[in-house]
């Protein structure tokens, strides 16, 4: 509370200090006009900017007034307000693709202003009008922030021809990708439950489809992505690394649209359009897998021969649909969901084709099923309480589970006699919330967001079910075991202060207060953020930031790939928050050729950090999971460079990173430390898309890592053991993660050809992932070969013996992919 | 070839590779090479010469490896900072032919046994090794007894032996444990609808009953339901002090379907052990065992052993121990037959 209080002063001390300047006779130009703005009473520009072909408001526009050199962007609904001088204004608005808006106007009040920006059909005309976009990410305090185009990564080659969001951010410098072909990203040396997915406000706990093989963001129904990897503002926390904070589109207010994609994987289809144009609007995206449909024949082909009929597959789907009202330009309603489901089975059935003592034939049944999924559902109302306060009230939902089940049964068919056998394991998270939202903007130089939430946290870590008939004289079961459900209370209270101190030294300070209540234990944990922008000049700017952040639930989690057995769990009297501490300070510039470059380094450590004990793994039930893992800490530092072009016909960027990543558990390697598994000491990427017409376009991809750390012995040695001869050695590992994998890389190229058809554009697309083969490390293991040879010993015998082998296991060689879709 | 059934064949081409194309290579191995190294094994215990096994450790890649006696090891045991002895090596009993050679060789003491609160330090010198010691401070038995001893009927033909084992953890200082539990066991094979058959006879067994102080939550205490735990925790029946600091505590040992029925002549004798251990011997069997468990998990982190040895491996550790004898029926009875399984 001392520290709140501190923070507090700090910031209204700064506060009146830059008031001071602003009213300092004799001050430079830059600062005359602000002693003017406070002399003289302003006007409020404020509105919305959205696109104009389907009226879906832009993030991030760029509002900005010619002569006082003033500016905002919109917020996450399109929202801007800009106060101005009465007079004269010449108001600009730009976004990246889109034609400029220009409108002069004579102020005298305040006043309402929508724009509607059309998509430029000209690549050059971008290009001139953007150079103050381009600026906004310069002179933005905002660092280790990065949006991503959503048209441009539909471009990228990717594995199978799936584009997918989180593939795509596993290319940004201070990201590290898990095992290949997965989604699991690791960000500045945290860990795959650092990460916040936000879909439309709402956290995602399973961001995987298909064992992490793909995320659960369908790219058809995403409006916009930005990745946080530091310098985190206040209105975000609850994971320590990352926030990926993903909105879905609205739905096109103007006219029906729609598309629909075939591909190696799946099918998908996405409808959008107006139920009352210009007011209401929906947009509705859906997706399923067809392994298990395709493969029905081929099963059926191998139970020809066969009594057993057995029959498997694969499948998942998730669908997206949002819908939302505008009342009046003050308020706005949406209504959003996602559902998404994964499913593995097996069934078999096998019917005796003799009959038993009592001239009966019995059917055996059996089935397996592996299955998870998330729900998730948002309310947001969206109001404007004046030009310059915008409010957006929100009601959460998530839902996340997954469950196995086992199910045996016997059935007599003559007399209808059953036995059933049935074993079934559940586990899974409900988040109910609420939070309200506020943008205040005080002056063009000083704006407020501010906020407040509540979470209900209903936490399920393992249920086991299980039934069986009576049977062979015994008494049957019907029992429940592993009930340890946990409910848990989380608030939170945050504030921000965006203001500029001088022309050149702008400043982000916030403050985040988070309270979670859990097994009648508090926990409080205060996190301040600043951000620090300081400009150089037009184009160059530096910045430095800190940011303390915290969670209060832990991933259990033992495999590379997303398995069903990662485990969310609450925080606890014994293992508490997990909390962060990241310094970052950083330079952007303007390079000739349209260029932009960044470079970072960070530093940032991690207490409270869980890891599963030497040789434990996931057993099973939520209940004894605090006896498997041990509590430590951890840090990581580096260097980020990006090179980025976000203009022209050639768009793209070079990534490279150089970090370090290490972690420290008193009972984790005898107390030494040892590096993570991810850690990764060189980390290079390139992402290039280039237009050659409207016809054709072309994507390439190029990746190289170091390789994954791997804990490997090679020496054995006799065991404590009381048989002298019949033993199995003992390994000795030098250390944990002692290991290097062989590094990774590979190259994917991508053509997507387009045609102008009747009622729409098709589009096909060919790509080639891992275009020139490389047998990329999955993982690393000691086999054996067995060798069989002359013994040189004895002319005329033979020796056996075993020898071993490291054995580099390759998932994904060359794999070509082409997929159809159809927009219209 | 129709649009749509080309896109289906190029689907179910890709699927099946998919499905193929994982595959296996061999790659060099770019590390450091493996130094051998002297690997000792010394548990002192005060009832019991001072012994120490020597051995080492070989690379994987030395290929048909074959373990070796080595008799020229220097042994040289120090007490309290002062050289007590230079071991002799003792040959192994002779083998058979065909039986492959131990990689354990014997270095015993020929008068001194380990005292308790002494602190000695074991040094092994292989030549082209280098020197290898670790040290241990031989605790103090700590006395515990057999207090109580029930049994119970619970259903389907079973019974329960329930035995109380008590004792007082020493104040003012961390202590390690072990519990063991032998005992010779008979069974009748006859039929007990019956009335004794002296021509049916009664089995003779040797057993290790430590399994039965799993069901106290001070050895076992992850005794939770773990539907798919793959592997037996703590095998070696270790627990510390740390939840019955100083504190009188009775582990409570449970056998289920051991009960002996002496009306038949079963019998059941049983020797059960509190172990004072060292710590590192504690941390090097508690490790030693989970290494060997999830060996083969490839869902988990591979468990290095835990040595105390500097410039080797293995374990320099001590235990001392109390006993008590449980007696359930008579054994050898003359007239009853045995049918004896002592291996």
């Amino acid at each position: 509370m001392h520290r709140l209080l501190l923070f507090l002063i700090l910031l209204s001390l700064l506060s009146s200090h830059s008031e001071a300047q602003r009213t300092s006779p004799g001050a430079a130009a830059t600062q005359r006009t602000v002693t003017s703005q406070t002399a003289t009473p302003r006007v409020t520009v404020s509105g919305f900017v959205t696109d104009a072909g389907s009226g879906e408001r832009m993030i991030d526009a760029t509002v900005y007034e010619r002569a006082s050199f003033t500016g905002t962007t919109t917020n996450s609904y399109g929202f801007y307000s800009l106060p101005l001088l009465p007079g004269d204004a010449e108001i600009i608005v730009s976004y990246l693709g889109y034609d400029a808006d220009t409108v002069r106007i004579w102020l005298t009040r305040d006043t309402v202003m929508n724009f509607s920006l059309v998509m430029s059909s000209s690549e050059i005309a971008a290009v001139t009008v953007t150079a103050s976009g381009r600026r906004a990410k310069i002179e933005s305090t905002q660092m280790s922030m990065i949006d991503i185009p959503v048209e441009k990564f539909l471009k990228l080659p990717v594995i199978f021809g799936e584009a997918d969001v989180l593939k795509v951010i596993q290319l940004l410098p201070g990201v590290q990708s898990g095992t290949e072909g997965s989604t699991g990203i690791y960000v500045r040396g945290g860990g795959p439950d650092q990460n916040l997915f936000l879909l439309d406000g709402v956290p995602v706990y399973n961001a995987n489809h298909l064992f992490g093989f793909m995320s659960v963001f369908n790219p058809d129904a995403v409006k916009s992505v930005q990745l946080y990897k530091g310098g985190f503002p206040a209105r975000y926390g609850e994971r320590l690394s990352s926030v990926i904070d993903i909105r879905m589109k609205e739905g096109n207010e103007k006219e029906l649209h729609g598309n629909f994609a075939v591909g190696l994987i799946s099918s998908k289809v996405s409808l959008e359009g107006p139920i009352i144009k210009d007011k209401t609007s929906f947009v509705i995206s859906g997706r399923r897998t067809y392994y298990d449909v395709l493969a029905q024949p081929f099963i059926i082909r191998a139970n020809r021969d066969s009594d057993d009929r057995t029959t498997g597959g694969y499948y998942f789907y998730d669908l997206n649909a949002k819908i939302n009202h505008k009342f009046s330009d003050k308020s706005r309603l949406y209504l959003s969901s996602y559902l998404g489901r994964d499913r593995a089975y097996t069934r078999s059935r096998y019917v005796t084709n003799f009959q038993d003592g009592d001239n009966s034939r019995t059917e055996y049944k059996d089935s397996y099923g592996l299955g998870w999924g998330n729900i998730i559902t948002a309310l947001r109302w969206n109001y404007l309480i004046t030009n310059k306060l915008f409010s957006n009230t929100t009601l959460t939902y998530s839902k996340y589970d997954f469950d196995v089940t086992i199910e045996s049964s016997a059935k007599n068919l003559s007399t209808g006699a059953k036995e059933v056998d049935y074993f079934k394991y559940f586990s899974g998270i409900d988040d109910l919330g609420a939070k309200i939202d506020f943008d205040y903007y005080v002056s063009p130089r000083h704006s407020v967001k501010f906020g407040t939430g509540y979470t209900y946290h209903h936490f399920k870590p393992g249920v086991t079910t299980f039934r069986y008939d009576p049977m062979m004289g015994d008494d049957g079961l019907d029992t429940v075991i592993g009930d340890m459900r946990v409910r848990a209370n989380e608030f939170i209270m945050y504030a921000e202060d965006n203001i500029d101190i001088t022309s050149r030294i702008k400043i982000n300070a916030g403050m985040r207060m988070s309270m979670f209540g859990v097994q009648d234990t508090g926990y409080f944990v205060f996190q301040p953020r600043l951000s620090v922008r300081y400009m150089a000049n037009d184009d160059l700017s530096f910045k430095v930031s800190y940011s303390k952040m915290a969670q209060f639930v832990h991933l259990l989690t033992t495999s590379a790939i997303s398995l069903p057995t990662d485990l969310w769990l609450p925080v606890t009297r014994k293992f508490g928050p997990p909390v962060s501490h990241q310094v970052a300070i950083g330079t952007g510039f303007l390079l000739p050729a349209d260029l932009e470059m960044t470079v970072e380094a960070f530093y940032k450590t991690m207490d409270n950090l869980i890891e599963y004990k030497e040789g434990a793994f996931f057993g099973g039930t939520g209940s004894g999971w605090e006896s498997k893992v041990e509590s430590g800490r951890g840090w990581a530092y580096g260097a980020e460079f990006m090179v980025e072009k976000s203009y022209g016909k050639l768009t793209g960027w070079i990534g490279y990173t150089l970090s370090w990543t290490e972690r420290k558990f008193e009972n984790l390697n005898f107390g030494r430390t040892f590096p993570a598994k991810y850690d990764r000491r060189h980390d290079i990427s390139v992402a290039l898309t280039h237009k050659f017409s409207e016809k054709v376009d072309a994507g390439l991809v190029w990746v190289f890592g170091t390789g994954n750390a791997a804990t490997l012995g090679v020496s054995e040695y006799p065991p404590i053991s009381d048989n002298d001869y019949y033993y199995s050695p003992v390994t000795d590992y030098p250390g944990r993660n002692n290991y290097r994998t062989p590094a990774y890389h590979r190259l994917d190229l991508g053509v997507n050809l387009h045609k102008q058809k009747k009622n729409g554009i098709r589009t096909w697309s060919f790509s080639v992932y891992n275009a020139y083969n490389r047998l990329n490390p999955f993982f690393i293991y000691w086999g054996s070969t067995w060798v069989e040879e002359p013994d040189p010993a004895n002319p005329g015998q033979m020796i056996y013996y075993s020898k071993p082998e490291l054995r580099k296991v390759s998932v994904f060689p060359i794999i070509p992919s082409v997929s159809y879709s159809f927009k219209f | 070839m129709k649009p749509k059934y080309t896109l289906t064949f190029l689907v179910a081409v890709a699927l099946t590779l998919i499905t193929t194309v994982s595959c296996e290579t061999v790659i060099d191995y770019r590390g450091p090479d493996a130094q051998p190294k002297v690997v000792i094994y010394s548990v002192l215990q005060p009832d019991s010469l001072i012994t120490v096994l020597v051995s080492e450790s070989h690379s994987v890649f030395q290929l048909r490896y074959q373990p070796r006696q080595i008799p020229d090891a220097t042994v040289r045991v120090y007490r309290d900072g002062v050289l007590l002895e230079i071991l002799s090596y003792a040959e192994p009993a002779p083998v058979p032919e065909y039986a492959p050679l131990s990689p354990y060789s014997l270095y015993v003491s020929d008068v001194n046994s380990p005292e308790p609160g002494s602190i000695y330090r074991v040094e092994v010198e292989v030549p082209g090794l280098p020197l290898a010691y670790g040290e241990a401070e031989v605790p103090f038995p700590v006395a515990a007894a057999i207090t109580d001893t029930n049994s119970a009927d619970i259903g389907n033909g079973y019974r329960e032996l329930v035995v109380r084992f008590r004792f007082r953890d020493p104040a003012g200082e961390s202590n390690y444990y072990r519990f063991t539990a032998s005992g010779t066991t008979g069974y009748y094979y006859g039929n007990k609808n019956e009335p004794y058959n002296p021509f049916a006879p009664v089995s003779v067994q040797r057993q290790e009953l430590g399994y039965g102080s799993l069901s106290d939550p001070l050895i076992a205490p992850q005794q939770e339901d773990d539907i798919f735990d793959m592997y037996l925790q703590n095998t070696y029946f270790l627990f510390t002090d740390e939840l019955i600091p100083g504190r009188e505590y009775s582990l409570r040992l449970s056998y289920t379907g051991v009960y002996p029925d002496t009306d038949y002549y079963e019998f059941l004798h049983a020797r059960f052990c509190l172990n004072n251990i060292s710590r590192d011997l504690y941390l090097h069997l508690q490790s030693y065992s989970a290494h060997i468990q999830t060996r083969d998990n490839f869902l988990a982190e591979p468990v290095p052993v835990y040595t105390n040895v500097v410039n080797g491996l293995g374990v320099v550790g001590a235990s001392s121990t109390a006993c008590d004898s449980l007696k359930i029926g008579e054994y050898p009875v003359d007239g009853v037959t045995y049918d004896m399984w002592l291996y």
